[in-house]
């Protein structure tokens, strides 16, 4: 089982290369928000600091973050050394087939993940092997078997936090996407209420729950761990 | 800038014709279309009616097929685009990737417009959409108008629509939110939680932001806004005249600060789930 780290720029930053002994990967950049793209130094740092790969996470993009990332993906993928690309946005996908075909390896993100699941597994199939899709990111456990029809598609599992939404409203410092004073960082909102089967937590961008384990699936062979902070405000 | 308004029934249909809108859209109850079935025209008779009454009066009816509804809805959902094909409907409104292919083998008279659910959120994914046969495109309620501008200006033909932000607030992305999933209750995201300080709510927009966002969206040269469909026909309808006042202020140039001022006390008078905020 591979083991990847993820991390946003700003804790890619504070974090030295002790923090990612044991893992293999890191995931760089974030999922749900696209202030955390990472910077071409990010990337330049991880090739210096991080003996393992790593892998450019990406959110939905607007038209600036797609030219950001494709300046990342001219600068630091190549047919020789293939970059792998956790894509959540049409545009890019579709991009990257268009012109990263032979630079990229690329894998389907949580919020395309849920796209997915609802085509015809025909169409599907179809659209995997069309965008070169090696990979699904998935943190719910309902949803391994859902994609077990498609062949040499691999799984990866995010433990320990299930998205549940998104938002592209800053819920830390309450502006749309817009100069950010990453207010986030190391902070962990938990909500709750009495039709909430268990807290909701705040991180970055996106609500969801802290789940436990990884279910067992052949297809499941990466876990993509996330460090909560230990500490939220409630 | 053109106003496009969402109705559930023939009546609705037809006195927002007679107040002035632009454009009409709904849904057909046995069609999924991401709203209740009560918030759809029950049978197709009667929204094929709306629909020739809209062609009639020279406005366009938009049909909505923004839910996914493969498996057992896919022929329900392939006859109903037929006969309103044949209705004359001017548009099918489409989120997922599947079905803007199958409907566009089917070679119909109506435009295909990409429904704001499919995240259209840039150029390359509007060229996506364009190869998919795509006439128009929703821009997803989360996009800025910063963001949307080279997306209104697109080179590829495509006609773009915006929320009216004044009416309508999503506070998490819409369809990537499954807040549904956990408490099986609608609008989870409107609920009063126990949080940091206290009662806390999910965070959304200030009435200034919003109105900001209208603004902007104007003077970015967006062209048509969309009103959402409601429960109640007359909150409907206030909705419409409070976008058709903005739009008249929009078109005569006010400042910003105008704006605000005069936006914000209409803002607070529209009734919203039978309430109104605050009245002057």
């Amino acid at each position: 089982m591979e083991k990847a780290l993820a991390l946003n720029p700003p804790e890619w930053r504070r974090t030295g290369a002790a923090g990612l002994k044991g893992f293999g990967l890191l995931y760089l950049g974030d999922e749900f928000c696209e202030q955390l793209l990472p910077a071409a130094d990010d990337l330049k740092r991880a090739e210096r600091l991080f003996s393992g790969r790593t892998v450019l996470v990406t959110p939905l993009l607007s038209d600036d973050a797609i030219d950001r990332t494709e300046r990342l993906l001219r600068a630091f993928s190549s047919a020789k050394k293939r970059l792998e690309v956790v894509v959540n946005d049409l545009g890019l996908l579709h991009l990257l087939r268009a012109r990263y075909a032979a630079r990229v390896s690329v894998t389907l993100g949580r919020v395309f993940a849920h796209r997915l699941k609802v085509m015809p597994p025909s169409f599907a199939a179809g659209f995997l092997k069309d965008h070169g899709v090696a990979r699904v990111e998935l943190d719910d456990p309902a949803l391994p078997e859902r994609f077990a029809r498609f062949e040499g598609l691999k799984l990866s599992f995010h433990s320990p936090f299930r998205y549940l939404s998104a938002t592209r409203f800053c819920p830390w410092e309450r502006h749309w996407p817009g100069p950010c004073a990453a207010s986030c960082l190391g902070k962990m909102t938990r909500i709750t209420h009495p039709r909430l089967p268990k807290p909701l937590l705040l991180r970055g961008a996106a609500y969801g729950i802290r789940t436990r384990g990884i279910p067992a699936h052949p297809l499941i062979d990466r876990v993509v761990v996330e460090r909560l902070p230990a500490r939220c405000g409630k | 800038m053109k106003i496009v308004v969402g109705v559930k029934n023939y009546a609705e249909a037809e006195a927002f014709i007679r107040a002035g809108a632009d454009e009409l859209y709904g849904g057909l109850a046995a069609v999924p279309n991401h709203r209740l079935p009560n918030m759809s025209f029950q049978e197709p008779e009667e929204l094929k009616a709306a629909v020739r009454l809209a062609r009639a009066r020279g406005r366009r009816f938009s049909f909505l097929i923004n839910q996914p509804c493969f498996g057992a809805g896919y022929e329900t959902t392939l006859a109903a685009v037929r006969e309103l094909d044949d209705a004359g409907v001017s548009a099918c409104i489409v989120r997922e990737l599947p079905m803007l292919e199958l409907l566009r083998a089917q070679k119909l008279r109506a435009m295909l417009t990409v429904s704001s659910l499919a995240l259209c959120f840039n150029l390359p994914a509007m060229r996506r959409f364009k190869q998919l046969g795509a006439g128009r495109v929703i821009l997803p309620f989360h996009i800025t108008p910063q963001e949307a501008a080279p997306l209104i200006r697109n080179p590829y033909g495509l006609e773009t629509e915006v929320f009216f932000n004044a009416d309508f607030c999503c506070v998490n992305m819409d369809p990537a939110c499954r807040l549904f999933s956990l408490t099986k209750a609608g609008q989870t995201c409107r609920f009063s939680y126990d949080g940091p300080g206290g009662r806390w709510r999910m965070p959304e927009p200030a009435v200034p932001q919003k109105l900001r966002s209208d603004y902007d969206f104007f003077h970015c040269g967006a062209p048509a806004v969309k009103i959402v469909r409601r429960r109640d026909f007359s909150e409907s309808m206030e909705a419409y005249r409070f976008a058709r006042t903005l739009g008249r202020l929009l078109e005569k140039g006010v400042s910003f600060p105008d704006f605000l001022r005069l936006g914000s006390k209409l803002y607070f008078n529209v009734t919203r789930n039978k309430l109104t905020c605050g009245k002057s």
